[in-house]
This record gives C-alpha cells, structure tokens and sequence, in this order.
C-alpha cells in the first residue's frame, strides 16, 4: 500500500525550512529529509524549489550561511538561523496556528453551513 | 553539529559567486543519488531519479544566481546610494515612500493569492485524512507479518545440480558463514559480500546464498547482497535468490524482493503474496531465458488486452494507467541470460500500445510511455513516425514534448540532430522560456555528435542574457560534446575564441550537416 504525498501548502515552506534550521545548522538537502521524515514522507516538495528559497530567506536575513564538510566528507553549504529568523518562525508558527484553528472550524461547522445553503437555496 | 565539527583537520575551500550555487546544487543531486543506490538503484537510475526529483536544473540555478547575483548589485546600489543621499536627500526619501506604497500592495495581493490558494487545499486535506488512516493499517500489517515470517522453517537447500562438486562446497559453506558482515558493517558490507558470492560458479552462488542467509542478522546486509544478483543484467539463479528475500521476516528486506522481482514477472507483487506463489508455482523451476521470454510475451498479451479491449479514450486511459502502475518496465534483466526483451516485446506487440497513449490527456501517462518507447529500443521508422510528431504538436502539454525531446536524443536516430536543431529554432520563437526549448539542446548533447557544436555556440550567442539557456547549454551539451567544464562566465564570444582554437580537433567530424538558420 502506498501513502499517498502531499504538495505543500503555498506559503508553508519557508515556515518548514525555518523549523528545520531552528534544530541545528544543515545543507539543503538535510533539510528536504528533515522535512520529509518528519511528515513521515507524506509532504512532498519539488526538491530543487528549495534553494531559491534558501537563497531568498538567507537574503533576508533569516538565516546565514556557511562552509562546511558534510558526513561524505564532501564540501556542503550549511544554513542556520539567525535572531531574526527566530522572531520570523516564531510569528510564523503563530500565523499558522490561527490560521489552521479557523479551518478546523470551517470544517467542524459543517451542520451550519448546510443550513445556510438550505436557506439561500429555498429563498 | 556544527559543519565544521565533521572534520576539523580540513578545512574547506570557500567557493565564491555562481560557482557556489552550481557547487550546492550539485552536492543535492550527488547526495540524493547516492540515498538512491543505497535503496536499491543502480548508478544510472538512481541519477535520473535525481534529477527528475529536483526538477528544472537550469531554471533552479538561474533563479538562485540571480538572487546570488543581487547581493552584488545590492551592495554597488548601497554604496552609491550613500552618496547620492548626500546630495539628494529629499528625493530619495520621496522615492523610498512610493517604493513602500508598492511594496505593501504588492505584499497584500500575494497575501489574497495565499489564501485563496490555501482554501481551495482544505477540502484536499479532508481527503487525505484517508491516508493516516491507511498507515495505521500497514503498520499493524506489518506486525502481523513479521510474527507469521518467525515461525517459519528455515528453508532447506535444494540438492545439487548434476557435477556440482558438493563435498568441496559443504567443506567451504563454514567459512563463507564466518565471512558474512558483522552486524555493526555499514551497509556497503553487504554489496561487497554478495558481490563475492556472485563471483562463484553459479549453482555454488545460490546454494551458499541459501545457507548464509539466515546468517546476515542484518536486514540492510541481506537486501544490499541481492543487488550483485540483479544488477549488470542479473545472475542465472537471480529469481531463486530473489525467494530468499521474497520469504524473509522482515517486510523492508520482502519490499526489495517485489521491485527486483518486477523486472522478471512484469508485475508487482507487493500487495499479493498469493500471486508470488502462483507465479513461482509456474516459473520457479525454469530456466531464465524461457522464464524471460514467456513473461514479456504475456505482459505484451495483457498490455494489448487491456488497452485495445477499451471501448473509449476514457477507458483506454484508465487501463494505461492500471498497466503503468505495476510494470516498470526495467529490461536489463535479459542480459545474463542473453535474451533480447526489447526485441520480445516489440515482437509481442507493445509498441502498439505504447502508440496509443503517447497523447495520452494525462501527461503522466504520456511521459511514462515515453520512457518504456525509449527502452524498447524502436526502429527509425517508428521513431520518425510516433516519436517526432510528438515532439513536434504544439497541442500537447509542453511537458510531454520535453521527454519526448529527450527520448529522441538517446536513442539518436541519424535525423535526430536536424531535428532537435529545428525543435529548438521553432520553440525559441514561439516560447523562449518554456521546457522544450531547453529539452531540445540538451537533447543535442545527448545524440553526441559534436556536429551540433557550431549550432549550439550560434544557439548560445541567440540567448546570451537568458541565464538559465545559458546553463542549460553550457552545463549541458557543450559540456558532454566538448568535455569542458561548465562556467556561467563562459558566454558566446568565450566558446567562439574555444572554437576558433580548438576547431582542428573536430575536424573530421564537421561535414555537410543543414543547419536551420537562427532567427
């Protein structure tokens, strides 16, 4: 049986990546596995995307970036977070919770929102 | 862990300006291939997953060179800047008002896009619920097959085959249990050991293979020894060896078994073990040659069942689908036993059905046939005839014409360089940005005919300011064609100067080719 993937949501990468650094420096492609294992594979991202927006955060200063020999013993470029990418994912993380909040009650309100379209659709 | 804690004896040379994006690019690629062959793949595979998984390697590499590129540009514009504000205080102010007033418009456009996107994900997500669900029951699946695995007998190896010196071999099975990798061996232990083994006179192979299996405690030892039996066009006793891991307890080394045993039974038994056993039932005792050749012919058999039974497009593609979903269509198996299965299954029929969904709505489906055409080996004829066309219809999802450019390059029939040629005049003109203006380059490189060099130096000079072709044709074709490695400094007038140096050497090879003119 195959579980099926996820794309990710627009918007959630950079919320993703930043968690991701928050644990530790690592290269791109530790922080694809980071996200891949620990969404146990069901979110998915277009691999190479990752490092426009590597590139775009380090640019705005929410991680930085640096040099280093990966576990191959081969020349890695490792990202870890900075101050304002601490404050970035802490509002981040705040931004989804409300948001995520409020789709759950979208979809809790289920008997309201059929009675709603009862009532549009018989007036 | 810091980066540097890996190694502090060496420390790495800081690489600088676009080289370091080609450097971090390739360093994912490298990394992703090699989790690849440690799952199973071999190199060439394991590659092309790479590569497919990444996406766009030109269009990633120019977007984060522009990025790389502005920071330059940023600084130069600070700089000047600082002057400037000096002297023209106000009017920078003023301009820095109206960039913010844009600039909030414009964040708040990208915020409604975000949320429209996100609420048209909910209901989606209401339908994945479903696969946590299915996790739940495959771990607890699993379990259960892990108990039923322990309990049963080990398996008795079958008697020698007629001249088999068995005395010498039961004398030696002793030390070939001391030799199997200790437990704490990394897992390249175990593709050494089955290499090893492989290396034996072939019924040796399997019956040693039969008695040390239970000896590899390690489950990533005993999965990593099938690969000597599979790979470089198998072994004779492959499909026997493959019943060692068909019926191990652990279901992670079974999975290895399934993918390698697709290759012989053109089907995935993965989901039924029942099917394995009637299917061993069957072709268990015969030989791989007549097990090879029965197999593709009743693959071919199903295949054209399936998909000339259908009574509309509908149902056509809903049986391409089904056929996609369980074959892979991997042929190098036939090489140990000297079968020619492209040939079978062409014999067979199956490019017929290939031809019937290559413009397949689905562009997955099309892709995918695609890439069984391009292991099928097809004549020139079939190429001009089926392949072409496809390259060629502007209706077809640009994605579908990529691979079918690609397709065209490797299996290099003699009019396949004045044809990518053309492609890539024609798609420049109607989408300079588009995938298939690149598939047809880099396509060029892999026909390896370095007539194409002249054209794709005039390509190059065409493009010089888009980054992105400038990649795709440097780190591609030009490189393959010429062995230079790739530079994003090196533009046009740097490959004429090569050219005009190195011409001599290419001298025999440049003759009477059309070459289209550029626009």
């Amino acid at each position: 049986m195959t579980e099926r993937k996820m794309d990710l949501l627009p918007g959630t990468l950079e919320m993703l990546v930043l968690k991701a650094v928050s644990l530790g420096p690592k290269h791109g492609y530790g922080v694809l596995r980071r996200i891949q294992e620990t969404s146990r594979d069901v979110l998915t991202v277009e691999e190479g995307s990752l490092y426009p927006a590597l590139h775009r955060m380090e640019k705005r200063g929410w991680i930085e970036s640096e040099w280093g020999l990966s576990e191959a013993k081969r020349r890695a470029k490792y990202y870890r977070m900075t101050k304002q990418g601490t404050q970035q994912l802490a509002e981040k993380q705040a931004s989804w919770a409300r948001i995520s909040a409020a789709i759950g009650d979208v979809l809790e309100a289920g008997f309201v929102g059929r009675s709603l379209a009862w009532v549009r659709n018989s007036s | 862990m810091s980066p540097r804690e890996h190694d502090r004896s060496v420390e790495p040379e800081e690489p600088d300006g676009q080289d370091e994006v080609l450097e971090e690019l390739r360093f994912h690629l490298d990394m992703r291939a090699a989790d690849n062959q440690a799952a199973g793949m071999d190199a060439q595979a394991a590659r092309r997953d790479a590569e497919a998984r990444f996406g766009d390697f030109p269009a990633i590499y120019a977007a984060c060179s522009r990025l790389k590129r502005g920071d330059g540009m940023l600084l130069q514009r600070v700089q000047t800047g600082l002057l400037a504000l000096t002297l023209v205080v106000i009017a920078v102010l003023a301009m820095k008002l109206r960039q913010s007033q844009l600039e909030t418009r414009a964040a708040m456009q990208d915020m409604q896009a975000g949320f429209s996107s996100m609420l048209e994900r909910v209901e989606q997500l209401g339908q994945e619920r479903g696969a946590l669900e299915a996790r739940a029951e495959l771990a607890e699946f699993s379990e259960r097959g892990r108990g039923a695995f322990a309990r049963r007998e080990v398996a008795v190896p079958p008697p020698p085959a007629p001249g088999l010196d068995r005395e010498r071999l039961e004398a030696e099975l002793d030390r070939w249990i001391d030799r199997v990798p200790s437990p704490t061996d990394s897992w390249r232990a175990g593709v050494a050991f089955g290499e090893e083994v492989a290396a034996l006179p072939p019924e040796d192979a399997l019956l040693v293979m039969q008695h040390v299996w239970q000896h590899m405690t390690n489950p990533e030892h005993r999965r990593q020894s099938l690969k000597a039996f599979v790979f470089h066009g198998g072994h004779p006793f492959a499909v026997q060896v493959l019943h060692l891991a068909a019926t191990d307890p652990e279901p992670a080394v079974q999975g290895w078994a399934w993918g390698y045993l697709a290759d012989y039974a053109f089907q995935d038994f993965s989901t039924d073990v029942t099917a394995y056993n009637e299917w061993r039932a069957r072709f268990g005792h015969e030989p791989l040659d007549e097990l090879l050749i029965e197999n593709a012919n009743e693959l071919a058999a199903r295949a054209r069942e399936l998909s000339f039974g259908a009574a509309n497009d509908t149902d056509l593609a809903a049986a391409l689908r089904e056929l996609l979903e369980v074959v892979e269509l991997d042929l190098r198996a036939g090489g140990v036993a000297e079968v020619d299965l492209a040939h079978t299954l062409r014999e067979a029929g199956l490019l017929e059905v290939v031809e019937r969904g290559l413009t397949d709505d689905d562009e997955q489906v099309a892709r995918r046939l695609l890439g069984w055409a391009e292991r099928l080996q097809p004549d020139d004829d079939w190429i001009a005839r089926q392949l072409v066309p496809v390259c060629q219809d502007e209706s077809l999802d640009d994605r579908v014409r990529e691979q079918a450019a690609r397709v065209l390059g490797r299996l290099a029939p003699p009019f396949a360089l004045e044809t990518l040629q053309q492609l890539a005049v024609r798609e420049l003109a109607r989408d300079p940005d588009g995938p298939v203006v690149r598939a047809a380059v880099r396509a060029l490189g892999d026909v390896g005919d370095t007539r194409a060099l002249t054209f794709l130096i005039g390509f190059l000079a065409r493009t010089d300011g888009d980054l992105a072709m400038r990649a795709a044709i440097g780190d591609g074709p030009l490189r393959e064609l010429t062995g230079v490695r790739f530079d994003i400094q090196r533009d046009a007038a740097w490959w004429r100067a090569w050219w005009q140096d190195n011409r001599l050497r290419f001298k025999s090879s440049i003759h009477g080719i059309k070459i289209p003119e550029i626009p």
